[in-house]
């Protein structure tokens, strides 16, 4: 049936928003192929790596578009509506760990916390910096991983960001500009000099 | 750094901040690669700024692909929420079940009577139209008369034949006697 479901290729993701709402299962899927694995990423790399939880998190949020698309506000941007999704559910997931932390009482958890990307290990042969950028991320508090990931992953504008984070546009600039100088300085030793302008 | 130096400083690195991968004007890229020749900080923000998303961009080597049983779940839970159902139906369904949902022994008997009333006319009517009562003589004529159904019944007494007083006296009925002798 893919044959029938290219006509929904130069859709907006409003108007297949505005199809899904009415029952139409092909905007549907083709919703879930523009963002189900941009948004694996960003939950893989919000989740400090943990890839079934990522998986997990991913079929909770379409669960949620399923069930009740009605909450969609067609006068916003569907990626900003769904990044504010995936941020309250990662923002749920960080109170549930630090509860579940102070009542173990290990203090070792927060060592865990950098240490637990289950695949990056293995590619710090070939991907050094990616893996030290990624542990940097980790160590990150989860506002500044956030609009981290946000801008330099997912690529979304400062003023998308400032819509799903409710930051003020200029708290947001000030924080990138202190994020950038600062992991900049701290990886300049792996930095394998990029230039794109 | 005069001040005027600094300002183009925060308007380049706004820029930086703000564009989008590949999406900078010719305008802003020139103005962007003028300040650079002679600004060493910006210089050094851009080459972070570069790194750290080239650093983002997600690894090829690493195939995290969403599950394929997410997807059959999502579609299944799809077609249970937006099962195509006529609204009017469910509605009416609705309201059915909520009249009978109700304590009050007046909607029952109600209920009730109707199914009875119901039930009653059914049976009347295949009774009649079996022709299994016994009808007495003297309207055997009428009985004769009766084609099918209630609705066409046409009754067609000729009292003035006085064959028709019935066949015997038990047969016959006050009434026709009335109307015979009265004539």
């Amino acid at each position: 049936m893919n044959f029938l479901r290219k006509k929904y290729k130069l859709t907006s993701d409003e108007q297949l928003m505005m199809f899904v709402q009415q029952g139409n299962e092909d905007a549907f899927l083709e919703l879930y192929e523009r963002y189900s694995k941009k948004l694996l990423y960003y939950f893989y790399r919000m989740l400090f790596g943990d890839h079934e939880k990522a998986q997990d998190f991913l079929q909770d949020l379409f669960l949620k578009i399923v069930e009740k698309p009605e909450l969609f506000d067609h006068q916003k941007k569907f990626s900003t509506w769904l990044y504010t999704i995936a941020h309250n559910q990662c923002k749920n997931e960080y109170r549930r760990l630090e509860i579940r932390r102070r009542f173990n009482q290990k203090e070792k958890d927060s060592g865990k916390f950098s240490e637990s990307g289950n695949g990056m290990e293995k590619y710090l042969d070939t991907k050094l910096f990616q893996s030290a950028l990624e542990k940097k991320l980790y160590k990150l508090g989860p506002e500044q991983r956030l609009i981290f990931i946000l801008r330099f992953q997912e690529d979304l504008s400062i003023k998308e960001i400032s819509e799903i984070t409710g930051m003020k546009e200029g708290t947001l600039k000030s924080r990138l500009f202190y994020l950038t100088r600062k992991l900049g300085q701290d990886l300049k030793d792996l930095n394998p000099v990029y230039s794109e302008v | 750094m005069t001040n005027k130096f600094k300002a183009e400083c925060q308007i380049v690195q706004n820029i930086l901040l703000n564009m989008k991968k590949d999406h900078l004007l010719s305008a802003e890229k020139s103005r962007i690669r003028k300040h650079m020749k002679d600004c060493r900080s910006c210089r050094e923000f851009q080459e972070n700024m570069n790194y750290l998303r080239a650093g983002m961009r997600v690894d090829e080597k690493l195939k995290i692909e969403p599950r394929k049983s997410t997807r059959q779940v999502l579609v299944s839970r799809f077609r249970e929420v937006h099962r195509k159902t006529d609204p009017g139906f469910l509605k009416f369904l609705e309201k059915i079940k909520l009249l009978f949902s109700y304590r009050i022994p007046l909607y029952q008997a109600l209920a009730a009577t109707v199914v009875v009333a119901l039930f009653i006319l059914f049976f009347s009517q295949s009774y009649i139209q079996q022709g299994t009562g016994k009808i007495p003589g003297a309207l055997s004529t009428v009985h004769d008369s009766i084609d099918v159904g209630l609705m066409d019944i046409r009754i067609n007494l000729n009292f003035m034949d006085e064959n028709n007083t019935g066949r015997n006296l038990k047969e016959d009925s006050s009434l026709t006697r009335y109307i015979t002798t009265s004539l």
